[in-house]
């Protein structure tokens, strides 16, 4: 009898975590786009400011921003740093694939994230500052759409789990 | 300069600065050859080209020097793009206005020249695009060259000739200049040290990479890195006391007037200019106005007759005036 009791809150408890984890996904790449675009604003405001190198925004980031980003940011700017004769875009993209599965952003988001990357640092202060307006007003919109999905379905798959939940329970007593 | 700290800054510096293709090319060359590179030349589909003591060399894939442009390794337009962007450490936009002078100073004083399409804005060049050609010119100091004309221009232990350092492109002007800097502001025994203002307007004298020179100029020596000579040479006298300002290529109106206020302000002036002989410079106008003006006491003309920074001669400028400036060509 216990152990069906026991075995019963497992699934339900399993139910309850799945729904909340699928429902997390949509927080996440709410909270990893504006993360992106307040690192954005940071990139804006040095480069407008004083003009500091790529390599030094980057290095100045690492203890200011929270993982995955921060995984990325260390990746591209030890390689550039260390071997520095790979184009940039290149190991910006590359180490965000290889972070991938820790983001929980789309592939538009995504490719938005690699654009950021195949212009950083190419171009002079005025049109550095265009292109980031362009992908900062970009990644507002996938921002509101990750906003109202955000608030659709972070409750519907929470109350799906419950409900999972709930219906196998009642089907096995 | 050693030849160790030469390699490593070739290493270190220049290198880190060009695409990994051409880097592996020259990390190729004999090390003898390599130490004597002057100049290294990248322009867009042409060959890859070295210079050493005014002499070129084509350069093929394998590091080694031939003579038919169809042997060399051709220099590709993503090369020059990726040298750039290891130039500007991925940050075009930081050296923005390098660009618009035409040259990156790089760390240990070496430079790059940059061409491409200029981009003007109200009259002067805003920034370059499409970049065709880089020029990288390895900076050897050589300590101690300037020992003949220091003796020159010096009138007692404590004050100094008003000299200008003529001489064709090459000749040697600037290291010699850069050495005089040295010696002067430090002194010896015989002659106590001056304080000295450098107005280095192409960072060519004491080599500043992000303010700091990379140059031995001497422990009395003040420098304005990028600075228009005009403006540089006004600041320098309300703001730091000069007893000697030393300054590079002059020939504008703007520098006549400045340095007609240092010679009010009793500060001695070192400066060179571009010019074989004393009829090319009297054809210069406001080169011409300074010497009738007398504004300088000896002219001493650099030409590479018995070697780079050979003195060919020394003028006085008031034999000149005496003999009237109209009979001296």
């Amino acid at each position: 009898m216990y152990l069906k009791i026991l075995g019963l809150m497992i699934i339900f408890i399993s139910c309850v975590y799945i729904g909340k984890f699928m429902a997390s996904s949509y927080e996440k790449r709410y909270i990893e786009l504006l993360t992106f675009i307040n690192f954005i604003d940071y990139f804006e405001t040095e480069i407008s400011y004083t003009s500091t190198p790529v390599i030094e925004i980057l290095d100045s980031l690492t203890d200011k921003i929270k993982s995955p980003f921060k995984e990325i940011i260390i990746g591209v700017s030890e390689e550039l740093t260390s071997y520095g004769y790979r184009p940039l875009c290149t190991v910006w993209e590359e180490n965000l694939y290889n972070n991938k599965n820790k983001l929980s952003l789309s592939q538009e988001d995504l490719e938005l994230l690699i654009y950021f990357g195949n212009i950083l640092g190419t171009t002079d202060m005025e049109n550095q500052k265009k292109y980031f307006t362009v992908i900062k007003s970009r990644l507002q919109v996938q921002l509101t759409q990750a906003y109202e999905k955000k608030l659709k379905y972070t409750k519907l798959f929470k109350e799906l789990g419950i409900i999972i939940g709930l219906f196998i329970v009642i089907l096995i007593i | 300069m050693s030849n160790q700290r030469l390699l490593n800054d070739v290493h270190e510096i220049i290198f880190k600065g060009m695409d990994l293709n051409i880097k592996n090319i020259l990390g190729s060359l004999e090390l003898k050859f390599l130490l004597e590179i002057d100049e290294i030349r990248l322009r867009v589909n042409k060959p890859l080209m070295v210079c050493r003591s005014n002499e070129d060399f084509l350069i093929n894939k394998n590091g080694k020097i031939v003579k038919s442009v169809d042997q060399a390794f051709i220099v590709r337009e993503c090369e020059i793009y990726n040298s750039l962007q290891l130039l500007s450490q991925y940050s075009l936009y930081s050296i923005e206005e390098e660009l618009s002078k035409g040259f990156i100073t790089l760390k240990g004083g070496h430079r790059v020249g940059i061409t491409g399409k200029a981009i003007i804005e109200k009259g002067n060049i805003k920034t370059i695009k499409y970049v065709n050609g880089l020029n990288y010119r390895i900076m050897r100091e050589v300590k101690g060259c300037s020992q003949k004309i220091s003796k020159i221009i010096r009138k007692d232990s404590k004050d100094l000739f008003h000299t200008l350092i003529a001489g064709p492109p090459k000749t040697g002007k600037t290291t010699i200049l850069r050495d005089l800097v040295r010696r002067f502001s430090t002194g010896d025994e015989q002659y106590p040290g001056l304080k000295i203002g450098v107005v280095d307007e192409r960072s060519e004298i004491a080599g500043c990479h992000r303010g700091i020179p990379q140059n031995d100029v001497g422990i009395r020596t003040d420098v304005l890195d990028c600075c228009p000579k005009a403006q540089g040479i006004i600041n320098l006298i309300r703001s730091m006391s000069p007893e000697v300002i030393v300054t590079d290529e002059i020939g504008s109106k703007e520098d006549l007037v400045s340095i007609h206020e240092a010679l009010s302000a009793g500060i001695k002036i070192i400066t060179t200019v571009h010019g074989a002989n004393i009829e090319e410079l009297l054809n210069r106008p406001y080169i011409s106005q300074m010497i009738r003006d007398r504004l300088f006491e000896k002219i001493i003309f650099l030409d590479n007759s018995k070697g780079v920074g050979t003195i060919s001669s020394v003028v006085d400028v008031k034999d000149i005036i005496r003999i009237g400036i109209e009979n001296v060509s």
